[in-house]
């Protein structure tokens, strides 16, 4: 059977499919899922009719989820802003205050005064700034009708090269060390 | 002697348990890992001393790790898992028995497997961790610690508790595990930061590693690059990744690990095999997944579906050969940075200790045939950075700059548009937990004030983030997140309602993480 012919098949009538090639968790399984699962066991069929071991394209699925999935997040309590610096170029602010409906003045501070601003509606819960120069440190300030929020003030990530006298080392080496990192490749999960 | 070379294995994997069911796909993370990286590294080592081959290198293990391969019930799993393995190699060598190119592979994985069973039966009495700290007693390796649940400082920083927090129960958790004070600590990710420096010299943490540009930025930048650790204001000791010896080894595709005779990770029979064939090995709903078992080599660059058959001699003399252009490499590179800084340079190779056996299967006999360099040719110094810096001295002044080793070098993994909703309930979350200290109104509660620390701590774990960004592992890390917030807040409310004991007892069985865990004296 190809593909064009499954995929004009009812939920049903998938299912029954899945049945006779008794594919386990069936039940459990949403339609686009069913179609996947046949469609990986019918070329298997046709794999295993070759010289062991099979030749295969196939590739690792995603486990089907074994847990009923919790629902609605908890309400946060408290009223906070936050700053995180991501990079030299941004910065990601995040805030939990009452009358979310209003609009306030989102600032940026940096260790020479303010270097971002932004008008925010505060149910955005968010905003990311993002920096035209580096800064060494940063804070963040939020002017509601009737209130001001502060974050901490952080230390933030720069890309300047500090030499000194004497120095010298590698100054020219710098770059091309920062060549290779970009060219990793990172094997993770 | 011309320079040093230190080698540093950060051991990691977040806490997953599922008492509730007897296979949990995500708890196999754990299983693969000690039978494909930990179980045969360990092996290669043991197997250098007994050689009489003096190694040096460094074993960060996180306490998630810790905390699992103690656990009691994953070790049950564990054994089960290792029994299926030689079961499943057994039955392919049946399969195969008329099949000599493959039968041969199929009795190279049926006495592999037994093999590792036998040295964790034998030798570790099925206690993982004692391996290393036997090792560590000889003086072989050092062990350093991590943060207490992987959690990134930098982004936790916002309400410092948090990070004082991940430092304390980490320190106090090594010591459980293995009887003695960590003098090292990897930053989760490397993520670091100015400030938490007097954190770690609180807790006793002497020295941390860094990507390179986390020194290459430093104040002033310092005079040997990368080439030596430079002390910090804190009076604390910051090493850093050397690049090019790092990119040989990382690099799928110009580093070793590409090398077409080296084994194929993605033709795994677990896919390969007609469903009947496998189904008892693995997940039981059907679900196709990874075996272990493995017939083809990398090949080159071919479609899966042409790949050759797998040679375990030709790909372990690929992987000393490596061993020797990577020495050789080590080498010439140290000339070249001794004639500039005119001191003996320190090369410090950090790497996920699953690189090594469960990505790049050969990678540990990589590391065995290395130190076997070092003590043969005896011009680089495998050494620990305990050692290193007992030994050496005039160590440049300057402040690191903020960091992490993640892709970009800062923290656009952990934190964007994804999964930057996080945050606020970390925020949150930690801001309830200094109101309760504060407040002192619930002492007496402690069951519960431990269990919602838990579950803070579990729900700060950089891989959920990381995970998220990646999407390698579907919903789960949003499930467990969303478990972990949920747990926490409905812990509060038992805190002056109802006590669910049910509920709590569930949760403390199947997030159990850090028994030894003291509300009153570790929040904060």
């Amino acid at each position: 059977m190809k593909r064009e012919e499954l995929v004009s098949l009812t939920k049903k009538e998938l299912y029954e499919i899945a049945k006779k090639l008794k594919i386990k968790g069936r039940g459990r399984m949403r339609k686009g899922e069913l179609l996947k699962a046949i469609e990986r066991e019918l070329k298997l069929i046709e794999l295993s009719s070759e010289e062991e071991p099979i030749t295969s394209q196939l590739r690792r699925e995603e486990a089907l989820p074994q847990e009923k999935e919790e629902g609605e997040l908890p309400k946060i309590e408290n009223e906070f802003l936050g700053a995180i610096p991501v990079n030299p170029k941004l910065v990601y602010t995040y805030w939990n205050v009452e009358n979310a409906e209003e609009k306030a003045k989102l600032e940026l501070i940096g260790e020479k005064g303010k270097i971002g601003e932004a008008e925010v509606n505060l149910n955005w819960k968010k905003y990311y700034f993002n920096l035209k120069e580096e800064t060494e440190r940063v804070k963040a300030r939020l002017r509601t009708k009737n209130k001001v929020l502060e974050s901490l003030e952080l230390s933030a990530p720069t890309q300047k090269i500090h030499l000194e006298e004497g120095s010298s080392f590698l100054q020219g080496k710098v770059k091309e060390l920062f060549k290779i990192r970009e060219k990793e490749i990172k094997y993770r999960r | 002697m011309k320079g040093f070379f230190s080698l540093v294995l950060h051991h990691h994997l977040p806490f997953i348990k599922h008492p509730e069911y007897d296979y949990f796909y995500e708890e196999n993370w754990l299983f693969e890992a000690v039978v494909e990286s930990y179980v045969p590294l360990l092996m290669k080592l043991y197997a250098l001393e007994k050689e009489g081959v003096k190694f040096k290198l460094t074993c960060s293990l996180s306490p998630p790790l810790c905390e699992m391969l103690r656990d009691t019930e994953l070790k049950e799993k564990l054994k089960n898992y290792v029994e299926r393995l030689i079961t499943l190699a057994r039955k392919e060598e049946s399969r195969l028995k008329n099949n000599p190119k493959f039968l041969k592979l199929a009795q190279f994985y049926g006495d592999r497997f037994k093999g590792i069973k036998d040295f964790i039966e034998k030798e570790l009495n099925w206690d993982i961790l004692e391996g290393y700290r036997r090792l560590k007693e000889k003086g072989a390796i050092e062990i350093t610690t991590c943060g207490a649940t992987h959690g990134l400082l930098p982004a936790l920083r916002t309400v410092p508790e948090a990070v004082i927090t991940q430092v304390r129960v980490a320190v106090k958790n090594f010591k459980k595990h293995f009887g003695f004070e960590p003098k090292g600590m990897w930053l989760p990710e490397c993520g670091y930061y100015p400030e938490v420096e007097k954190i770690l010299r609180e807790f006793g943490i002497k020295f941390f590693f860094l990507d390179s540009h986390g020194l290459l930025y430093g104040k002033p930048f310092p005079k040997y690059g990368v080439y030596a650790p430079v002390e910090t204001q804190e009076g604390l000791f910051a090493f850093a990744r050397e690049p090019e010896s790092s990119k040989q080894v990382w690099s799928a595709k110009e580093g070793y690990p590409g090398d077409p005779w080296y084994r194929e990770f993605y033709r795994d029979i677990g896919f390969d095999l007609p469903l009947e064939e496998v189904k008892d090995f693995i997940n039981p709903d059907g679900t196709r997944t990874y075996t272990g078992i493995k017939y083809y080599r990398i090949t080159g660059n071919v479609s899966l579906g042409e790949k050759e058959p797998y040679e375990p001699s030709k790909a372990l003399e690929r992987a000393r050969e490596h061993a020797d252009h990577y020495h050789f490499c080590l080498d010439k590179r140290i000339d070249y940075v001794k004639g500039i800084i005119n001191r003996k340079p320190l090369i410090v190779a950090p790497f996920d200790a699953e690189l090594f056996g469960h990505w790049w299967f050969e990678g540990n006999d990589f590391i065995y045939y290395l130190m076997r360099n070092f003590n043969k040719y005896k011009v680089i110094e495998a050494t620990t950075p305990s050692e290193y810096l007992e030994r050496e001295k005039d160590f440049p002044k300057s402040q690191p700059a903020v960091s992490s080793w993640g892709d970009k070098g800062y923290f656009d993994v952990w934190v964007n548009a994804k999964n930057d909703w996080i945050y606020p309930y970390l925020h949150d979350m930690a801001l309830i937990l200094n109101g309760i200290k504060r407040g002192k109104q619930f002492k007496g509660k402690e069951r519960i004030l431990n269990q919602m620390l838990r579950e803070l701590l579990l729900a700060q774990s950089s891989d959920w983030s990381f995970l998220i960004t990646t999407g390698t592992a579907g919903n789960y890390p949003v499930r467990r997140l969303k478990e972990h917030i949920s747990n926490f807040y409905k812990l509060k409310e038992m805190l002056e309602g109802k006590v669910n004991e049910e509920f709590l007892g569930k949760l403390e069985r199947k997030n159990s993480i850090f028994q030894e865990i003291d509300f009153w004296k570790d929040w904060g």
